[in-house]
């Protein structure tokens, strides 16, 4: 087993099953991509066919030989069938988010058949997650929650189809790689914010002029108490509509820039990570800010957008 | 793995557990016929235990429940010490082998556990035809090997669909098994076996005691089957098939002579023929012929010839002094003989005087009204041995002797009692008397035991003799004539040797009076009828499955195929196998394949033939999305268009089957066909 386990991690036989089965979006499970082999039941199986065998042919015995070659033809016509099952499965990428070091990337995947016969107890293996269908008629969607441990991209690993329905002593098994990334932001990690100061370049300046022009009314939400009342949008109020409460943009004075440099000294994954957290405490309390690497910039805003193309900077930082 | 989600849509089932539990009733319990009683008991109890209903209640737990796997298979090991005094051999070997499934049942915990069983029964499955290869051993062990793929199949499932699966598996792995059979060599042994001495046996015994039993019984059950080459069948009253040769009498029952191979080897075949078989086989002028004899397993060395048989040198067998056969070994499975019959032969026109000696030996004061009797008639006829045998038989023909079936018990003085008291009894009553009575006039005789007539198989060409056709004779020697077969019973029922057994049975008295002996005689007519159709088709599988030997294998099957040679016996055997294995999975694909709406069919066949140009439809896109783009590459849009149009007018606009559906169906295969640029 240790051997097998190995010899599957090695870079050659890696290399090949890449080239034999090309990462794509979707798959439908056919000759060229299915694997067939005795699973360690069908190795007991077979270690008796042969006790029979040998007994039958000592004994000169035509039923024990007849019930060996009956055994050896269930097992054969075993194969077919383990491998019907599988064959003609259609694989198909749903959609997949991005995530945060320490966290899952959520992949959903759909899996079909293409024909009319269902397909039994199919197990499906991707990373450290297995599920199992007992009966597959039709399309289903499946959710998997892959470990992201590293700040980056993240290319997910194979993923393992298989079934040894009927008998259990043969495993029919095929792999898929789909050549779907996702981006994966610094883990968060807590720390003091500089003071930012008057510090406030010429360029800065300029960037906070531009924004100026942004502050605008962006909506209304239903007043939370302790929020200011000068937000109040005493019009609504007027008109019998409730308490309202106006929301701005970029609310003057409440914008930051998060600047790489100004992070308390540290590695560099930390320093995103120190980021990666001021993102995430300033999207909460819906402060503007602007983020500023030593390789990219990215301008003064809000909103969910603007958060999640912070994070993707963030995770593709070099 | 961490986490295991399960999507699953079953119903409530069994425990896969309890399917393995069940099944392996059907594999132990048929063992009941061939192993002791209480292994077999064992093996039910322990698949009670095991069963979830009541595993619980048990409190077995860890090492208390390891304590009681040991002393189950400590004292398992024991009982089957005791019972065979040995642990080889094949009960003892098949003994164990099912103790160890049965001591497995009690640890069945993981995946691995279950499939050790599952693999452990098929084996002892298996084993059953090391015992018995008849009809019935056969389909218990078919019964028992479905269970057992069944509970296989239990364990990878969501228990629905099993039995649509097995019999799936099983229907198409039964054509391989057969393409298999007939072709794989076979092989001589690769070593040597030693079967053990048999258990069960059934037939005829070596001890002959009439007035023991009160009822014979009638088993239709068969002995053997003869094949004569035309005409060479000798009358039915002529068929003796000469069995034992019972030489000793104790007053009570006859049994055969002791310690005789010392002084008398037993002449093997192809070696040098003793004096006496020459004197008395090979005289000139003899009239032989050759005949063949199926013998069921019997247990027995000891062999059942026409009265007096010998065989060709090739065969290993032996005939004793009192010209009997045996062979080497006791016959255990269906054993197929050739004999060579001697029909002048004269026995021993010269007794030697140990032989004289043995052949008057009688119990000395015992039965003496039988003494003074003979003596008496002997004085009557001047003290002449043959006629005084003659007085005798005419003596028992004039006398109202019964031949039945359902005779009266004897006890003490049993020939004075049969011949002046009760006078009813069968052959063996009847032989045994005579002989007593030729040994009490000092005139050499002796039992012999086999079988009587027999019946045209129902394949018209085998002759069938039955248990039921047991017989037991008297052979008398006088000199000159040597031993003469005379058969008392004959002389009190002379249809029992005209008509045979299965005539007579048709006479309800024979059974007995009353109304309980009524109801034997229709059980027995109507079991007879149902025993002559298993029996005919329990030959048919002897000699057609269980005998497919080599020599069939060449002469029969390789022949008609125009087979001459290994290779080419192995070539049709693999090319035969892959034949049925491509056909299967054809059959599955073709069960699996993708079926397309009649309406699409067309678009598939253009989408085949634009391949060439590489316009054919990619695997996500729509057939309409498809047609527009390939109208756009080879510039004919109006045309897709017609067609796309077609299409889906066709194919939503009107219910499928519909008259309109089909117009439109007839007129887009017309566009396809006149598509331009092809």
């Amino acid at each position: 087993m240790k051997l097998m386990q190995a010899l599957y991690q090695s870079a050659r036989v890696q290399r090949w099953l890449q080239r034999r089965l090309p990462p794509s979006l979707q798959v439908t499970l056919n000759q060229k991509r299915i694997f067939i082999f005795l699973s360690a039941e069908g190795a007991l199986y077979s270690v008796l066919l042969l006790i029979i065998f040998i007994a039958g042919v000592n004994y000169a015995n035509n039923l024990v030989l007849g019930f060996c070659f009956f055994l050896g033809s269930v097992l054969v016509v075993t194969i077919h069938h383990t491998y019907a099952h599988l064959s003609g499965l259609q694989l198909e990428m749903v959609d997949a988010l991005d995530s945060e070091a320490g966290a899952s990337a959520a992949y959903r995947i759909k899996i079909s058949p293409t024909g009319r016969s269902p397909h039994r107890q199919i197990r499906i293996e991707w990373a450290d997650q297995v599920q199992q269908i007992d009966t597959l008629s039709s399309g289903q969607v499946l959710a998997f929650l892959l470990p992201t441990p590293q700040r980056g991209q993240f290319m997910p690993p194979r993923l393992k189809v298989s079934t040894i329905y009927p008998l259990g002593i043969l495993r029919a098994w095929s792999y898929v790689y789909f050549d779907v990334p996702v981006w994966v932001s610094p883990q968060p990690i807590a720390c003091e914010l500089l003071e930012q100061g008057t510090s406030v370049s010429a360029e800065d300046e300029q960037s906070l002029e531009r924004i100026r022009g942004q502050d605008e009314f962006e909506g209304l939400n239903s007043f939370v108490p302790g929020e200011s009342m000068a937000r109040i949008s005493w019009a609504h109020l007027a008109r019998g509509q409730g308490l309202l409460s106006k929301h701005f943009s970029d609310p003057r004075g409440q914008q930051q820039i998060l600047d790489y440099q100004r992070m308390p000294l540290s590695s560099h994954e930390l320093r995103l990570s120190y980021l990666a957290y001021w993102v995430k405490q300033f999207a909460v309390q819906q402060v503007a800010f602007g983020l500023r690497l030593p390789a990219a910039e990215l301008p003064v805003g809000s909103g969910e957008q603007h958060i999640q193309a912070a994070l993707r900077l963030l995770a593709e930082q070099p | 793995m961490i986490a295991t989600a399960k999507i699953s849509n079953s119903r409530p089932r069994m425990m896969a557990r309890d399917v393995l539990m069940w099944m392996q009733l059907l594999v132990i319990v048929p063992y009941a016929s061939h192993l002791p009683l209480w292994l077999v008991l064992l093996g039910v109890a322990t698949v009670f235990s095991q069963w979830s209903v009541i595993k619980p209640r048990l409190h077995l737990h860890g090492r208390f429940e390891l304590f009681v796997q040991i002393i189950l298979f400590v004292s398992g090991l024991a009982g089957i010490f005791l019972t065979y005094h040995s642990l080889l051999g094949v009960e003892a070997g098949v003994s164990f082998l099912l103790l160890c499934l049965i001591a497995k049942l009690l640890e069945v915990k993981a995946r691995r556990d279950v499939y050790i069983v599952l693999a452990l029964s098929l084996f002892v499955v298996s084993a059953s035809f090391l015992f018995s290869q008849d009809l019935q051993t056969t389909l218990l062990a078919l019964v028992g090997v479905l269970g057992v793929l069944y509970a296989m199949i239990a364990q990878n499932d969501d228990g629905q669909g099993r039995l649509r699966s097995l019999l799936l598996l099983t229907g198409q792995a039964v054509p391989l098994m057969v393409i298999l059979f007939l072709f794989f060599p076979r092989f001589p042994p690769l070593w040597s076996v030693n079967l053990s001495a048999g258990q069960g046996q059934t037939g005829m015994s070596e001890v002959m005691s009439p007035g023991d039993i009160a009822n014979l019984s009638q088993s239709t059950e068969l002995a053997f089957r003869a094949f004569f080459v035309d005409g060479q069948r000798p009358a039915k009253p002529e068929l003796y098939w000469r069995g034992l040769v019972l030489n000793q009498f104790d007053g009570r029952a006859w049994t055969p002579q002791t310690k005789q191979e010392v002084r008398y080897p037993i002449a093997w075949t192809g070696r040098a023929l003793p004096a006496w078989v020459e004197q008395s086989l090979l005289l000139p002028q003899q009239e032989v012929f050759e005949y063949r004899v199926n013998m069921e397993p019997t247990q027995r060395e000891w062999l059942f010839a026409l009265n007096v048989s010998y065989a060709d040198p090739k065969s290993e067998l032996g005939l004793t002094r009192q010209y009997t056969l045996q062979t080497q070994e006791p016959i255990r499975l269906q054993q197929s003989i050739n004999f060579v019959h001697y029909r002048q032969a004269v026995l021993d026109t010269v007794l030697p005087d140990d032989l004289r000696q043995s052949s008057l030996q009688l119990p000395a004061q015992s039965n003496p009204q039988t003494r003074e009797f003979a003596q008496a008639l002997l004085r009557q006829v001047g003290g002449d041995p043959e006629q005084y045998m003659q007085a005798i038989l005419a003596w028992i023909r004039q006398q109202n002797f019964v031949y039945t079936l359902q005779p009266p018990r004897l006890a003490g003085q049993r020939i004075d009692q049969f011949l002046f008291e009760t006078r009813r009894g069968f052959c063996e009553h009847y032989s045994s008397a005579f002989t007593f009575l030729m040994r009490a006039a000092g005139i050499p005789a002796r039992v012999v035991v086999g079988y009587q007539g027999g019946q045209l198989g129902r394949d018209g060409e085998s002759w069938e003799v039955r248990q039921m056709d047991a017989h037991a004779w008297s052979e008398v020697w006088f000199p000159q004539r040597g031993w003469v077969r005379i058969d008392p019973t004959a002389a009190v029922a002379p249809e029992r040797i005209e008509q045979g057994m299965g005539q007579m049975t048709n006479d309800a008295t024979l059974f007995g009076d009353g109304a309980a002996a009524q109801l034997r005689y229709q059980q027995f007519k109507m079991l007879g009828q149902a025993r002559e159709w298993m029996d005919y088709a329990g030959y048919l599988w002897q000699r057609d499955v269980v005998g497919f030997d080599q020599d069939k294998q060449a002469n029969q099957l390789l022949k008609w195929f125009g087979l001459r040679s290994m290779t080419s016996q192995l070539l049709v055997m693999f090319g035969a196998f892959s034949a049925g294995v491509a056909l299967i999975a054809l059959l599955l694909w073709w069960r699996r394949r993708h079926v397309w709406h009649v309406v699409d069919q067309p678009l598939i066949r253009l989408s085949k033939r634009l391949q060439r140009q590489g316009l054919q439809r990619l695997p996500q896109e729509g057939v309409l999305w498809w047609l527009r783009r390939v109208g756009n590459a080879i510039g004919c849009t109006e045309y897709a268009k017609a067609v796309a149009d077609c299409y889906q007018a066709a194919r939503y606009l009107h219910a499928d089957g519909s008259v309109e559906q089909l117009q439109l169906l007839r007129q887009l295969r017309q566009l396809v066909k006149d598509w331009p640029n092809t």
